[in-house]
């Protein structure tokens, strides 16, 4: 039946009110699905259909975000794309007027799949040293502002805050986010980018720590904190980060990139920061601590003085005591003993110096006399004595010098003729000259 | 109560614990003279009662982050 009321439309126009009606009412979506027909043609674009039992949807990764797919898809495999779905994509059929998504980002469905991924992901950025840990940073002692990167509803903010406001009373400066879907990832890689950087010109106060946080949930739910974005934002970050992902069992990737890691939401608001009441009872030990010291070397200073001026007049009267009886003790010796003994000594030095002088003149004498013997001996020898032995004679005078020239004699007088052997007297009878 | 001079005023929570207990370490060492070591006590006495005064002061503060259009930071104070 034909119905004559009926708009009528041309080709151009149909398709872009079926285009504008499907942009309107979908826009975004994510879509779960088998992959099929997997198509990846020079171009550099991936082209792929996702079907279930009942039904089928074309996709299209174009070659700019293949690069930056963090996972390639299989044939057969069970994906999640992310994606804006559309007529008329193509540039060759611009008014085509069949639909398909054109994908943002895909990964692998369920629990299984995205584990593998997870191990995966990990395995490549733990070789990368992104994990190492000298790269973690201590967190402040006592930080002054803290930056948390949450969801600014729901319980988690508000699980912190009430932990925060108890123990340790700070600035806080929410960076809002979302913290599961699509834009997650990126969102929360910008969060952590501008904490580090955005800040520095604006009436902002960079924060001394960033806290990221999250409630429980499931491994999907909790994704965006093991995409790489997110993980390379938390390495790049100068400011320390604390991780509070999921429930304990829960582990992200975030976590072993963060520098420290907190179990819970509330957990990490008590990890980081001191709590108050216990500050307040230290700062009094402090306190107490620096009173007693002070008392203590106070009194051990004075106790010191007493002590030393009690002393003085004892160790003053000791001091003359040990003086005289110091006085008393050379006198004494002076006396006698020393003395005698000095005296003693003295003599019997003398004496044995005078001994050995003695002993050394006889021996001196001694050889002089047999020096002179010998001497006398040798002398004999030359004398003119042994001469008249042989057979000749000397003449003297009365005055027993030798008759050498006529002047030596006189007229009628003796003179002496000495021979070896006799001494004999004889008168001068006459002179005459030779 | 402890007058605070202003270079102490000027620290940190953390710059001030810090000084505090390097001066009780210092005076706990010993080996100080009298005037030194009542000099520590004055300045450490300051200390205590400027971190003190900062814990009794200290209130939670919340500003909320927003990224305008223009990719501009701004904050919306809670």
């Amino acid at each position: 039946m034909v119905r004559e009321n009926i708009k009528e439309y041309t080709v151009t126009e149909i398709s872009a009110t079926i285009k504008e009606t499907l942009e309107d009412n979908f826009g975004y979506v994510k879509v779960r699905g088998e992959v099929s027909g997997l198509s990846k043609p020079a171009s550099g674009h991936v082209y792929l259909n996702l079907k279930d039992e009942n039904a089928i949807i074309k996709a299209i990764a174009w070659r700019s975000t293949v690069a930056k797919l963090s996972f390639m898809p299989d044939e057969g495999l069970e994906v999640i794309c992310s994606g804006r779905l559309t007529t008329g994509y193509s540039d060759r059929y611009p008014g085509r007027s069949d639909y398909s998504i054109i994908i943002d980002s895909i990964i692998p469905a369920g629990e299984g799949a995205l584990m593998a991924l997870l191990e995966q992901r990990k395995k490549k950025l733990m070789s990368e040293g992104i994990f190492d840990q000298d790269h973690k940073k201590p967190l402040p002692l006592y930080p002054e502002t803290i930056g948390i990167i949450t969801s600014p509803t729901g319980a988690v903010i508000k699980d912190i805050i009430h932990r925060l406001e108890d123990r340790f009373p700070c600035d806080i400066i929410l960076w809002p986010v979302p913290v599961q879907g699509d834009d997650a990832a990126y969102l929360i890689a910008d969060a952590l980018n501008g904490f580090n950087n955005s800040l520095k010109d604006s009436e902002i106060k960079v924060p001394d720590l960033i806290i990221v946080a999250r409630g429980g949930g499931s491994i999907e739910d909790l994704w965006a904190f093991n995409e790489e974005i997110v993980v390379r934002a938390v390495f790049a970050s100068e400011i320390p980060v604390l991780s509070a992902v999921g429930h304990e069992t829960d582990t992200t990737l975030i976590d072993f990139v963060s520098d420290l890691r907190a179990p819970t939401p509330t957990a990490a608001a008590e990890l980081c920061t001191p709590n108050k009441d216990e500050l307040l009872i230290n700062l009094k030990d402090l306190q107490k601590d620096l009173r007693d010291i002070i008392n203590s070397n106070l009194e051990n200073k004075l106790s010191l003085f007493k002590n030393l001026s009690d002393k003085l007049p004892v160790s003053l009267k000791l001091f003359i005591k040990s003086l005289l009886s110091e006085f008393k003790e050379i006198t004494q010796s002076l006396n006698y003993r020393i003395l005698e003994e000095q005296v003693n000594n003295f003599q019997q030095k003398l004496i044995s110096k005078f001994e050995k002088l003695n002993s050394s003149t006889n021996l001196f004498v001694e050889n002089m006399r047999n020096q002179i013997n010998y001497n006398e001996k040798l002398l004999e020898s030359m004398s003119y004595k042994s001469v008249l032995n042989r057979g000749y004679s000397v003449t003297k005078n009365l005055k027993n010098k030798v008759i050498k020239s006529k002047k030596d004699i006189d007229h009628d007088t003796n003179i002496i003729i000495e021979t070896s052997f006799a001494k004999i007297s004889a008168d001068v009878k006459e002179i005459k000259d030779e | 109560m402890t007058k605070i001079p202003d270079d102490i005023k000027k620290l940190s929570f953390e710059k001030a614990m810090e000084e505090l207990s390097e001066i009780v370490e210092n005076l706990e060492s010993g080996n100080i003279d009298l005037e030194k070591s009542i000099e520590y006590y004055t300045r450490g006495s300051q200390l205590k009662a400027h971190c003190q005064q900062k814990l009794d002061d200290a209130v939670l503060k919340l500003e909320e982050i927003k990224v305008l259009p223009d990719g501009k930071i701004s904050k919306k104070s809670k």
